[in-house]
């Protein structure tokens, strides 16, 4: 479970991005954020992989405040974590396979794992026959799938995806949020913001709509039973 | 620190390397031109010193005639010379001689540098019996009538080791300021690399590397660009030096040093130089970029 408390921040600017924020996400649920530019939703998510940090409150992930966690205990959380960027972060000159096995190599995976898990993702997300192919000569649809099948590749236990179909046409974002959901279907978390309404209305997920720092509206409330 | 680590960052450091292809050699020619620089002052010192004690352990001076002597006043002066006690053995050594000797030194660059004459005092070279009354018979002998002077040694050894210390001195401060410009060209070089690898950076980041796996690259990069100068500047100031020394033996009576075991711990300090350049370079420069760019994932 996550868990956002009375979470504040404050950038160096003076801008106040988050003003109170509580949310609680149980494990394996799907869950959309939506609001206008600028109202937080990057924020709260930069706040979740430690990126940043709040300026006030408390982010509990399955029972621990992540906010007070010791800096060389970041990457290890983060292992737990499958983050998909609206701009893909691929790098252009590997090819498919590289990019994704890259995620592994960092974190020390014996290679021997590494081909065989690859190849699995790489199936998950329909992309074994473009498996040697740059990445550079790839689609944006398909490039995303290469994030998604990256984000998956150490078995993290939270996707988390901000505007993930920012950069690619409609048929291909419907794609991208089914194989997302598939994902879910299997017991991961997953999180994502999106600001394309019809996309989210093609779903029957959860909804939280987030303005000025606050969390405005909330179509399947979870409360916590003290 | 597993073996998959180390593989990781050996291959990832060489590919840093090569794709920095420009910048790696132009660090590398700086930094040999540091350590060929340093190697100079180094040897330059080390010769100097064992002039030194050359010098030292002479037992032979030169005593030089007035100007003008007759065959008579020479004559006198070498039968005062025979009478002091510790004089070992004795030569005439005449003013054409010595000017014969300098020609054939000098070749056709005589004539136009002495047109008529020479220019060199009648002399006596001498041997002493006792080392230890040194200076006892230089007194005796500059007591001679129609004696110049002596061909002191203390002066010389005095002349050396004034020069040996400049030399020390400058050395030192050559090395320091080298070094530094060294690890800075190295911090840049490296910066440069990280800087065409951010997105990677980032990546990396975000699946949860730990900073060592982020860092070890970097550091291997430096490495190697520090290695690979030392064993380029030993092996220059190795073959520069010893043709300096060939040559200049060829010209001069000079005796240069020259030993492998010279050469062998000059590359021992360059390797050394060059990995702690290497290691704190690619410290300083991931330091900083790691540290600027937070924990953010943005390139
Ligand atoms: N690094 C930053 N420094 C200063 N202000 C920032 C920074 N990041 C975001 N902001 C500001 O915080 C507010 C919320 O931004 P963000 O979380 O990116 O919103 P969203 O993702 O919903 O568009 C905005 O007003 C934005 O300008
Ligand atoms: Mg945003």
């Amino acid at each position: 479970m996550i868990e956002f408390k009375n979470v504040v921040k404050n950038y160096e600017t003076g801008t106040r991005a988050l003003d109170g924020l509580n949310l609680i996400i149980p494990d394996g649920q799907f869950l959309f954020i939506v609001g206008a530019s600028g109202s937080g939703k990057s924020t709260l998510l930069k706040i979740f992989t430690k990126e940043e940090e709040p300026s006030s409150g408390k982010v509990i992930v399955n029972g621990l405040d992540i906010t007070t966690m010791k800096k060389r205990k970041i990457p290890y959380y983060r292992r737990s974590l499958g983050i998909v960027f609206q701009d893909f972060r691929l790098i252009e000159k590997m090819t498919v396979f590289e990019n994704v096995a890259f995620a592994m190599h960092v974190i020390g995976a014996h290679p021997r794992e590494v081909s065989s898990r690859v190849d699995y993702v790489l199936n998950l997300v329909d992309l074994r026959d473009k498996s040697s192919r740059k990445v550079r000569e790839l689609s944006g649809g398909e490039k995303q799938r290469v994030g998604l099948a990256r984000a998956l590749v150490n078995n993290p236990g939270i996707i988390i995806a901000d505007e993930p179909t920012g950069n690619i046409d409609p048929a291909m974002s419907f794609d991208i949020v089914n194989l997302l959901s598939s994902i879910n279907e299997c017991g991961t978390t997953v999180i994502m913001v999106t600001h394309d309404i019809t996309l989210v209305k093609m779903f029957n997920f959860r909804v939280v709509e987030i303005s000025h720092g606050r969390l405005i509206n909330d179509n399947k409330k979870v409360v916590k039973i003290e | 620190m597993n073996l998959q680590f180390v593989k990781y960052s050996l291959k990832e450091g060489i590919k840093n390397v090569w794709i920095n292809g420009i910048m790696s050699m132009a660090s590398i020619a700086v930094m040999v031109c540091c350590m060929i620089l340093t190697g100079s002052a180094l040897l330059l010192s080390l010769n100097l010193s064992s002039a030194l004690k050359s010098v030292e352990h002479q037992n032979s001076m030169t005593v030089f005639l007035k100007k003008g002597v007759t065959k008579d006043q020479i004559s006198k002066v070498e039968e005062k010379i025979r009478n002091v006690p510790n004089i070992l053995k004795y030569e005439y050594y005449s003013s054409e001689q010595a000017s014969e000797k300098y020609r054939e030194v000098l070749g056709g660059l005589y004539e136009v540098l002495h047109e008529s004459g020479s220019p060199f005092p009648e002399a006596f070279h001498i041997s002493m019996k006792d080392l230890g009354l040194y200076e006892k018979t230089v007194e005796e002998l500059k007591s001679i009538e129609n004696v110049d002077s002596v061909s002191d040694r203390s002066d010389t050894a005095k002349r050396l080791s004034d020069l040996n210390r400049l030399i020390s001195t400058a050395g030192m401060w050559t090395v320091c300021s080298l070094g530094i410009v060294s690890m800075f060209i190295i911090a840049n070089t490296i910066k440069l690399t990280i800087h065409s690898r951010r997105v990677e950076i980032g990546i990396m980041k975000s699946v949860g590397a730990t900073n060592w796996f982020i860092r070890a690259p970097f550091i291997v990069e430096g490495i190697i660009i520090g290695i690979a100068s030392a064993l380029i500047s030993s092996v220059i100031l190795n073959f520069a030096y010893k043709t300096f020394v060939d040559v200049l033996g060829g010209i001069i009576s000079f005796h240069g040093i020259y030993s492998k075991n010279i050469f062998l711990s000059i590359l021992g300090y360059f390797l050394i130089a060059g990995l702690i350049f290497g290691v704190v370079g690619g410290l300083i420069s991931i330091r900083r970029y790691l540290k600027r760019e937070g924990v953010s994932f943005e390139g």
